[in-house]
């Protein structure tokens, strides 16, 4: 099967700075993908280089199995883009925005489909561009980039201005989406809504692909925190003296540990003692990621 | 694939300039239309050959032909220079408004974006100048003007093709150079230049 996108050596540079270097990258039909970075890492770079808006100093990307520069009309073709500073026409309506973008695709599109979007995401399409908020403005842009129901969705920090309702709508859209094999490729830096939507994240820090896992796997990876309890007193620090195992806090109860990796050997220690409670937290990935930014190197 | 949503979209941006400069052509025909007879007596004009060929047919401007393509020449800079506003307008306004990468991010060719563009903006100066004609017809009727029509026709259409030379070169520099103030002064400068190196050329022959 050709994948969604394929990326090989991609990179960009503009005079001495490096936008991106080298990113090899392969997305699968109905994968929902998180591209993860603060800003400036290269998020917005590769969706437009991929779109052909700008063109690589190296490598080379292919969209479905067509060349992005070659066949970039071919490549939009089978594309909806949400850019991340979305900026519309002020002068018209919802509904003559999705007109206006419907007459550039080579098929006709499905309009019942754009009313019932516009239907769940609550959004009005005879109200004016301009005179949308934010939030409705972002629905707007996510129809636009839906209109053609193409095989390959590039959105740019979709949910960025959407309320946690329309957030939760949006998610479902594009979890549907990908039901039906559309790969959705998803740049942000609002780890919650990779956690919740995304199936694989690629994290990318000042231009370079740091990592590339489901997310789940990352954040196994991980530090965790425990917590125990001991209905006694606490066992002596000798006993915890385990690899991966560190701890963080003492008191004449309480013990609090950063576990990586597995967490069998700290349950077979603890199991001599009388433990009253224990609770464990899986690291959010907020953590994961402020753990990759600071250690991997730039 | 149609763009003709697109080239509908140009011309409603650019609809009121168009009305605005149909009605600065619709004024400026009408009064020289119907102000012909003062010029009527005007047999000679005792100017210098140097100051008649950069004037053009300034010299024969007692004849309705000549006093007539005397002034419908004399609209071509003011167009020519509103012409180019507008194409450089057209692509720069997009880019400065943040509006070109979802446009450019449709399936459709670079070249045909810019051309939908393109006949959306001819269409709407098209209007414009068409507008000299209701403008003539009433002058005429109000001076009692004897000229033909058709050959002030002529003399309209013969507007078009420099509306469509600079609509193209405002487009281009819009295009290439995507500031609005650059492009249009550039595009201005070489305005101001072909017009003095055409009036250069005339003193010459």
């Amino acid at each position: 099967m050709e994948a969604a996108i394929l990326t090989e050596g991609l990179s960009k540079s503009y005079d001495s700075v490096l936008a991106l270097d080298r990113l090899d990258l392969r997305i699968e039909p109905g994968e929902i993908f998180g591209f993860l970075g603060p800003n400036g890492a290269g998020k917005t770079t590769t969706i437009r280089l991929l779109l052909d808006l700008i063109r690589p100093t190296a490598g080379r990307a292919s969209v479905l199995g067509m060349d992005c520069q070659r066949q970039s009309v071919a490549v939009r073709s089978s594309t909806g883009y949400l850019p991340g500073d979305l900026r519309l026409y002020p002068g018209l309506r919802g509904r003559e925005m999705v007109d206006l973008m419907s007459g550039l695709r080579p098929k006709p599109v499905d309009r019942g489909y754009i009313r019932s979007l516009a239907a769940r995401l609550e959004l009005d399409l005879e109200k004016h561009a301009g005179s949308l908020s934010k939030g409705n403005r972002q629905k707007l842009g996510i129809i636009l980039a839906l209109l053609a129901r193409p095989p390959l969705l590039l959105l740019d920090e979709p949910t960025s201005g959407l309320d946690p309702i329309a957030q939760r709508i949006v998610w479902d859209v594009l979890r549907e989406e990908a039901n039906r094999g559309t790969a959705v490729f998803f740049s942000s830096h609002v780890m919650s809504e990779v956690d919740q939507v995304c199936e694989r994240v690629g994290i990318l820090r000042a231009g370079r692909l740091v990592a590339v896992e489901p997310v789940a796997e990352l954040k196994a990876h991980q530090f965790r925190h425990v917590e125990v309890s001991f209905a006694g007193g606490v066992p002596p620090p000798e006993v915890f003296q385990l690899a991966g195992v560190r701890e963080l806090r003492r008191d004449h109860a309480t013990l609090e540990f950063e576990v990586a990796g597995a967490i069998a050997p700290l349950l077979q220690a603890l199991a001599p003692y009388h433990v009253r409670d224990l609770r464990t937290e899986q690291p959010t990935l907020d953590e994961v990621l402020l753990a990759f930014y600071h250690e991997a190197p730039a | 694939m149609t763009v003709g949503r697109f080239t509908r979209k140009a011309l409603r941006d650019v609809h009121g300039a168009a009305i605005g400069a149909g009605v600065a052509v619709f004024l400026v025909v009408l009064l020289h239309a119907a102000s012909f007879p003062s010029y009527d007596q005007i047999q000679v004009m005792h100017s210098p050959d140097a100051l008649k060929g950069i004037f053009g047919e300034a010299g024969s401007i007692s004849s309705p032909e000549g006093y007539t393509g005397a002034y419908v020449s004399n609209i071509t800079v003011p167009l020519a220079i509103f012409t180019i506003v507008l194409g450089t307008r057209a692509i720069a306004s997009e880019e400065e408004a943040g509006t070109l990468d979802l446009l450019l991010s449709q399936p459709v060719g670079r070249p045909r974006l810019l051309l939908s563009k393109a006949v959306g903006l001819a269409l709407g100066m098209a209007l414009a100048v068409a507008d000299a004609l209701p403008a003539f017809l009433l002058g005429g009727l109000v001076a009692e003007q004897q000229m033909s029509v058709w050959r002030f026709l002529a003399a309209v259409v013969s507007l078009l093709p420099f509306v469509a030379i600079f609509l193209s070169f405002g487009l281009w520099a819009g295009a290439l150079l995507s500031n609005r103030a650059l492009a249009g002064t550039v595009s201005a400068a070489v305005v101001v230049a072909m017009y003095f190196l055409n009036a250069i050329g005339g003193v010459v022959e």
